[in-house]
């Protein structure tokens, strides 16, 4: 993503929570976008067999991981959501086929806190089904951003993804506090971890790659002053998604 | 027998006892080495912190934060001078380590005053134990007090909570503690031992006056390897962490900040934890109503200030700045469920459940900065007694007159203290003349100073004792154990207690797991614990081990102070039989009533002077060593005794004795850096504003206090940010600061 639309995409962030950082209210909102592509399969040992390699993505939601952390705490006039989109496929990925996900969540206090805490899991298993020996190029593609305005605001959200044969680790995360950055954003063409990977799979071996978002958020406001009516979390998550989505797709495809 | 086989036996027996009696020297501490940092703190494929200079950041700011106390004490709210306190209200505390019932009740003072909370010090409240003569021994006891001279820290209360910004107090509840209180008005309660300096702490093997600050840091609490549940989580992937042993060794500063912030005397009300003081700080902006200089050699990058404009707070967080600290394996994992939390809240984060690491390894890389190396004694010219040539004749015989006296035996090495185990070392193993010592003597594997932990002395009898710990009779050995003391699991605290147990064959009997007394050698100690030594059989040896109960030492006889014939320990059962005698003077402790030998460096600004703040002057100090100490007891070191000498035969009108004290005295003073006196860099520091006793006086006080009505308003010191280049005006002594 280049810098202009960055820029946008900030803006529209701003702009939108802008309407209510002049008074005593206090807001976050972060949005991830995440997408993994499997670039190329080739069976080194009979070319242009793919019979023997499956390839099983999904993309999910567990709120009952009450006990985990999942959900929010609120105090007072305050509250949180979250939304979350994504894709699951059983087997039926092929050379260039991708999986998305969009996860966002939202928080605000007009007089309390909230505190919220959301997560999403990606897995893509990898599967060797037969003799021959396949290569798995493969990538992912991602989009954070945060925003904290107000009183007081303290957002974050992070992508982790690491592999079960263990040469894949990294973690990225944008921040964002009324105190410091207001917002923040990070995504895969900006920054320096790796991003697109090699597998290699010998007979009836297999690996699973994990690509997990979590979302934390705080806001507080502890004078009650009349706000004007905040844009819907729905609404302002639509908005922001389009603009996200339009940028994504371009420099995912 | 002829008379001279005789005598060379005789003075073989002898030589050992003479000969360390010299002692290391002081000498300059300019390029001394800190003790070796711990494998894996900042080296190696994964080290925990990644960038040192933004440590020293977190560290200096979580150092001076009123937010990291329940009630606005920071930790330099009893370190802001020269490294120490030098407050004198409501400073007073009844002596509560002594068991006895008047640890629990104030004593009137010297000056014939009340005393008790909130009681301003004088002049005349000093010493706490006099003699009709303060330079005999022998001279009747005309006052003596348990009590002792500490710091005000916290009302305390029991913790409920903490907001996450704004308000930096902790939400508790409150109410009037039983002994801290005047008519019933709740005073900030004190601690039982007196404050030492954190200035050049980072050379002391274990800190803390009883030693219980551990060398080895275990990231969750003060004990080391003896905790059992102490752990820190390490994140694995986004999907699974686990707890994990730490065990950071000589990183004792690390284990000591974990102390003060939870306890109900000093920082912390009751129950509070690391997470939830986590939870308080982690999104907060450093120092957020403190001012901090535009100059400050630290902090100064990050502050809102400028020359004209001094602004609280650094641009930051103390969440960015863990992040920029530490290893992401110790922060970066989002689900919470491992970590628990207190009912009603989202459960913990792993930053904190970790936070007592940051916080102690930070604290550890600052102080490891607040080096006084600068010191008219520092940039000496010494000759080849090592004597200082270049600071006139009363330092030069000043420092003669500390080594005569055997002031180094204990106040060793270029940090005037044994304590300084491994830079004492290093600096012996690089030069075994580096104290200016005969390598005859002692090597580098002598025993006056090596890495030994434990010695064996033939102080009232012979005795094991503690490197760097000793009793010097300040107070009645049952006031306050010291390192007689024992922790939280019931394990004693001193490394001596360990090896005779681990002699005697005492399952699980060495807790320090780290420290090494598995290999330490018996021919090291000063004298003779186990030989083989020929001696005529009309000799009754009683002071050490022999045949039939010694077997050969399993950690060998090389480099050793005394020779092969020494290499030697007890049998499991003889050392164990001896252990059960408490008669024994072949396996007798002198840990009862022992403290950390203090370093003497800036002493001249860092009264009240003892572990119990019982001496206001250097003056008082040399007196007390002149009459040979005030409790004289089988466990004090024989070499208090001999400091008698100072006083000489006329210790009042004898010019010579006079004329020795102010050498001493003229001594000490050299060892004062500037840099400390005028706080520049290093020793800069924010704005601060301190507790300092409460409106009214000993008999009064104001209730209303905004914390609670039930407390006593507070008075306060205010302290201005000071930057790299220092103030204008030198800091006063601790005297200075007493009315008559």
């Amino acid at each position: 993503m280049n810098i202009t639309k960055k820029a946008l995409i900030l803006s529209t962030l701003s702009a939108t929570f802008g309407l209510q950082s002049a008074q005593a209210t206090s807001s976050f909102s972060s949005i991830s976008m995440v997408s993994i592509t499997i670039d190329s399969i080739t069976n080194t040992t009979t070319a242009g067999d793919l019979s023997g390699i499956s390839i099983t993505e999904g993309f999910w939601i567990d709120n009952t991981l009450s006990d985990e952390g999942f959900g929010k705490t609120v105090v007072g006039n305050a509250n949180s959501s979250y939304f979350h989109n994504g894709d699951w496929k059983d087997d039926s990925i092929t050379t260039g086929g991708s999986l998305s996900q969009s996860f966002s969540a939202t928080g605000t206090a007009t007089n309390g806190e909230v505190n919220s805490n959301y997560f999403s899991f990606g897995n893509v298993w990898f599967a060797n089904n037969s003799d021959d020996i396949y290569t798995i190029n493969y990538s992912i593609n991602y989009l954070l951003a945060t925003n904290a305005t107000g009183e007081f605001a303290n957002s974050s959200v992070a992508l982790s993804y690491f592999n079960e044969l263990g040469d894949i680790d990294e973690y990225t995360e944008a921040t964002a506090s009324t105190l410091l950055n207001g917002s923040d954003f990070k995504s895969s063409t900006d920054n320096t971890l790796l991003t697109s990977f090699s597998l290699e799979l010998g007979a009836f071996e297999e690996d699973i790659f994990y690509a997990d978002v979590s979302i934390t958020g705080y806001a507080e406001a502890k004078v009650a002053e009349v706000a004007p009516v905040p844009l819907p979390a729905a609404g302002w998550l639509m908005l922001s998604s389009l603009v996200f989505l339009r940028n994504y797709r371009k420099s995912s495809i | 027998m002829r008379l001279t086989a005789l005598a060379a036996i005789l003075s073989s027996l002898l030589l050992p006892q003479l000969a360390h009696a010299h002692g290391p020297k002081p000498t300059s501490l300019k390029n001394a080495p800190l003790p070796e940092l711990p494998a894996g703190l900042i080296d190696g494929a994964s080290p925990i912190i990644i960038d040192q200079q933004k440590a020293i950041l977190l560290g200096k700011a979580l150092f001076w934060d009123m937010a990291v106390g329940s009630d606005g004490v920071a930790c330099a709210s009893c370190h802001f001078h020269a490294g120490a306190d030098s407050r004198i209200t409501n400073q007073l505390n009844p002596g509560n380590k002594n068991p006895a019932a008047s640890g629990e009740t104030f004593e009137t003072t010297a000056s014939g005053a009340q005393g008790g909370p909130n009681y301003t010090l004088k002049r005349s409240d000093f010493p706490f134990h006099q003699r009709e003569n303060p330079f005999s021994r022998i001279s009747p006891t005309t006052f003596d007090s348990d009590d002792t001279t500490a710091s005000a820290g916290t009302f305390s209360g029991d913790y409920n909570g903490a907001p996450r910004t704004g308000d930096i107090n902790d939400e508790c509840t409150r109410d009037p503690d039983a002994v801290f209180h005047v008519n019933g008005i709740g005073t900030r309660r004190v601690e039982p031992r007196n404050t030492p300096t954190v200035i050049n702490a980072v050379f002391n093997h274990r800190n803390f006056w009883d030693g219980r600050a551990n060398n080895t840091f275990n990231g969750s609490s003060i004990w080391g390897d003896r905790d059992a549940d102490a752990g820190i989580w390490v994140k694995v992937n986004s999907r699974k962490v686990k707890k994990q042993k730490l065990a950071l060794i000589n990183s004792s500063l690390a284990s000591q900040a974990l102390a003060p912030p939870l306890s109900d005397a000093e920082m912390g009300c009751r129950q509070r934890s690391f997470q939830e003081l986590g939870r308080k700080l982690l999104l907060r902006r450093p120092l957020e109503h403190q001012n901090v200089h535009h100059q400050d050699s630290v902090l100064g990058t990050l502050s809102f200030s400028t020359p004209s404009d001094l602004q609280p707070g650094i641009n930051t967080t103390y969440q960015t700045l863990i992040k920029q600290t530490f290893n992401k394996k110790y922060w970066s994992y989002r689900r919470r469920g491992a970590f628990g939390g207190r009912d009603g809240q989202l459960p913990y984060t792993q930053m904190e459940a970790n936070f007592s690491m940051f916080f102690g390894l930070a604290l550890q890389m600052y102080e490891s900065t607040l080096i006084s190396d600068d010191s008219p004694f520092d940039n000496a010219i010494f000759d080849e007694k090592t004597l200082p040539t270049n600071l006139g004749d009363s330092v030069r015989r000043g420092a003669s007159a500390f080594e005569e006296l055997h002031c180094n035996a204990c106040h060793s090495g270029p940090v005037l203290t044994s304590n300084a185990i491994d830079t004492n070392a290093q600096l012996l193993e690089a030069d075994s003349q580096a104290f200016g010592l005969n390598t005859d003597q002692n090597g580098v594997d002598g025993v006056a100073i090596n890495r030994n932990i434990v010695n064996y002395d033939n102080a009232k009898g012979s005795k094991f004792f503690d490197t760097g710990f000793t009793n010097t009779g300040v107070q009645s050995p049952n006031a306050d154990p010291g390192l007689g003391g024992f922790d939280d699991f019931n394990n004693p605290l001193s490394f001596s207690s360990q090896y005779a147990e681990y002699l005697a064959g005492t399952a699980n009997a060495i807790v320090d797991t780290k420290s090494g007394i598995e290999n330490i050698k018996s021919c090291n100690f000063q004298k003779y614990f186990a030989s083989k030594r020929f001696v005529p059989p009309f000799i009754t040896i009683t002071g050490y081990f022999r045949d039939p109960d010694i077997i050969n030492d399993p950690n060998g006889n090389t480099n050793c102070y005394n020779d092969a014939l020494e290499a030697f320990i007890p049998n499991s059962t003889a050392a164990a039989t001896e252990l059960a005698n408490p008669d024994s003077q072949k396996m007798a402790f002198a840990t009862q009533g022992a403290f950390k030998v203090p370093t003497l460096r800036n002493i001249e600004l860092t009264g009240p002077y003892m572990h119990n703040g019982s001496m206001a002057t250097l003056e008082e100090v040399i007196e007390f060593y002149s009459r040979g100490g005030n409790f004289n007891n089988n466990f004090t070191h024989e070499f208090v005794a001999v400091m008698g000498q100072i006083a000489g035969k006329d210790p009042v009108l004898n010019a010579t004795a006079i004329q020795k004290r102010a050498d001493l005295i003229a001594f000490l003073k050299s060892l004062t850096d500037d840099r400390v006196k005028y706080e520049k860099a290093p020793f800069d520091h924010p704005a601060l504003t301190i507790p300092n006793g409460h409106t009214g006086n000993s008999s009064n006080v104001i209730n209303g206090n905004p914390l609670d009505a039930s407390l006593a308003i507070d008075n306060n010191l205010i302290l201005d940010a000071v930057g790299a280049n220092g103030r204008p005006t030198p800091l006063a002594s601790f005297v200075e600061g007493l009315a008559p």
